[in-house]
């Protein structure tokens, strides 16, 4: 079973010409999003593009060396992509992020190339770096809204958190409530998602091994697996980064060190 | 009561500082048991910087606090806290009854061998003219000095050693004002050698009824003043 039809020039230039629905709605309403639109779709294009000759050059050396920076490559831009969407934030923040981001997924790639689907070698590339792709994805979502929440929490209950290190609360006793909100909230999409995945929208992995001519059931295992991958994932970079910013924000003599937090400027 | 030689349960040396501007210059306090100091000033003085300090919960502090003759340990905060109680101005409330609000403390790990009936509070609220069906209540719909009832009382209610009063009867009504004045005297009366408090407040009366020193902050420095000193209105 192998249909896969290669897209020429040709259908890419018909499917950016469909680009032209968003325009042509944004001048009727008066959205005033078409530079936003022009940009946005010359990105794409272009960072696709790149990337696509990037990962070429990636996958015909397939040298360990290089499968590792691409994939620390696409950590930082993550973590970065993670720490952007917070809105209070701390110094240390986007470390923090790098970090949980980091070892959650990193590991998690780690036991799926070694253990699970058993590629040799384990850095294969056409597996060591989509897999970590889809779990960065994933993962920055939830770092980002576990820690959101984590620090809108706290920022907007000074008074509360104080009161209960004044009462006798140890600093953990204290940030408990938003610690286990923040990680609640960062993990609930993965949940949300693992609850309707294939009745809702089929995954775009799957997606795409139907359309490159993989069998139906192959492709679920495959997305069984990823899901399971992703879930794991979050839980962990949610709920490392939560800790280190509760860390951040506690200091070992039960205080509260709210004036660390800074609401984002510019949103 | 001034002449009662008893042990020092506080001793501080405090700094604190931002860019531009002193908040607390080297401010030396002593509390013995048996003491009740009035701590007034005007707005902006220090006073509540002061207690927070006291209770070890400002950061960027310099200085010690020693708590019966010892340094604290860090592992050891939340016992002292549990022992030298901060109540804010601002009154803690949660979501839930008023009884749920009084036993919050026991959640914690260093108050979990205390215990308390909803007799023994409702002894401590009778004299504010509350009953039974008041800790039933709903603690976010009370009015501010009711809020401030409930948070004094959850203090007395855990037995601490030193009580650090900001302003608890600010937004009290006088009958409340003066029934809360007599919980913290019940309080301290029973077992007067190991027990004080700082009582923040604005109002010269009351300043000279629960005070047997009185302490003024102004612009970060502490003075001990005589409590018979009339106040400046």
């Amino acid at each position: 079973m192998n249909s896969y039809i290669e897209l020429s020039a040709s259908s890419l230039v018909v499917a950016g010409s469909l680009i032209a629905v968003n325009g042509i709605i944004s001048l009727a309403l008066g959205l005033g999003l078409e530079r936003r639109l022009l940009w946005a779709a010359t990105r794409t294009v272009v960072q696709l593009l790149l990337v696509g000759v990037v990962l070429q050059y990636v996958f015909h050396w397939a040298h360990v060396g290089v499968v590792l920076l691409w994939g620390t490559a696409m950590t930082v831009v993550a973590a970065l992509s993670a720490v952007d969407r917070i809105q209070h934030r701390y110094r240390a923040i986007w470390w923090d992020g790098l970090v949980a981001l980091g070892c959650s997924n990193w590991l998690i790639t780690l036991v799926a190339v070694a253990a699970v689907i058993g590629n040799r070698p384990w850095y294969a590339p056409q597996f060591f770096i989509p897999l970590l792709g889809m779990l960065l994805g994933n993962t920055l979502n939830g770092i980002a809204l576990g820690v959101d929440r984590l620090t809108g929490l706290l920022a907007q209950g000074r008074q509360r958190v104080e009161g209960f290190l004044a009462l006798g609360a140890t600093a953990y006793e204290a940030a408990e409530e938003s610690i286990r909100e923040a990680v609640r909230t960062g993990m609930l999409p993965i949940i949300n998602s693992m609850s309707v995945v294939g009745l809702v929208s089929l995954p775009g992995m799957m997606t795409g091994q139907l359309l490159a001519g993989v069998s139906p059931w192959n492709a679920v295992k495959y997305q069984i697996v990823i899901m399971f991958l992703i879930a794991s994932a979050t839980a962990l970079g949610t709920t490392a980064a939560v800790l280190l910013g509760y860390r951040r924000l506690f200091n070992r003599k039960h205080q509260f060190l709210v004036h660390r937090l800074r609401k984002k400027t510019g949103s | 009561m001034g002449t009662h030689q008893t042990g020092i349960l506080l001793e501080a040396r405090l700094s604190k500082s931002i860019p531009g501007r002193q908040l607390l210059q080297e401010v030396s306090c002593r509390l013995r048991g048996w003491e009740r100091v009035a701590l007034v000033g005007a707005s902006g003085a220090g006073k509540t910087l002061l207690l927070r300090a006291l209770a070890l919960l400002e950061p960027g502090v310099h200085g010690q606090v020693r708590w019966q003759g010892q340094p604290v340990a860090e592992e050891r905060i939340p016992l002292f806290r549990s022992q030298v109680m901060y109540l804010p101005q601002q009154s803690l409330l949660i979501c839930g009854t008023v009884w749920d609000n009084l036993q919050l403390p026991l959640r914690f790990g260093v108050h979990r061998q205390r215990q308390f009936s909803q007799e023994e509070a409702l002894e401590l609220l009778r004299p504010f003219g509350f009953q039974q069906r008041f800790l039933r209540q709903q603690a976010l719909q009370l009015s501010g000095g009711e809020g401030q009832v409930v948070a004094l009382v959850r203090a007395c209610l855990l037995q601490p050693q030193v009580l650090l009063l900001d302003e608890p009867t600010a937004s009290m009504d006088p009958q409340a004002a003066q029934a809360a004045v007599e919980l913290v005297q019940r309080w301290w009366e029973q077992e007067p050698e190991n027990r004080a408090y700082i009582w923040v407040t604005h109002n010269v009366q009351l300043a000279q009824r629960v005070g047997s020193r009185r302490w003024r902050m102004s612009s970060g420095r502490l003075q001990e003043e005589s409590p018979q000193q009339d106040l400046p209105a």
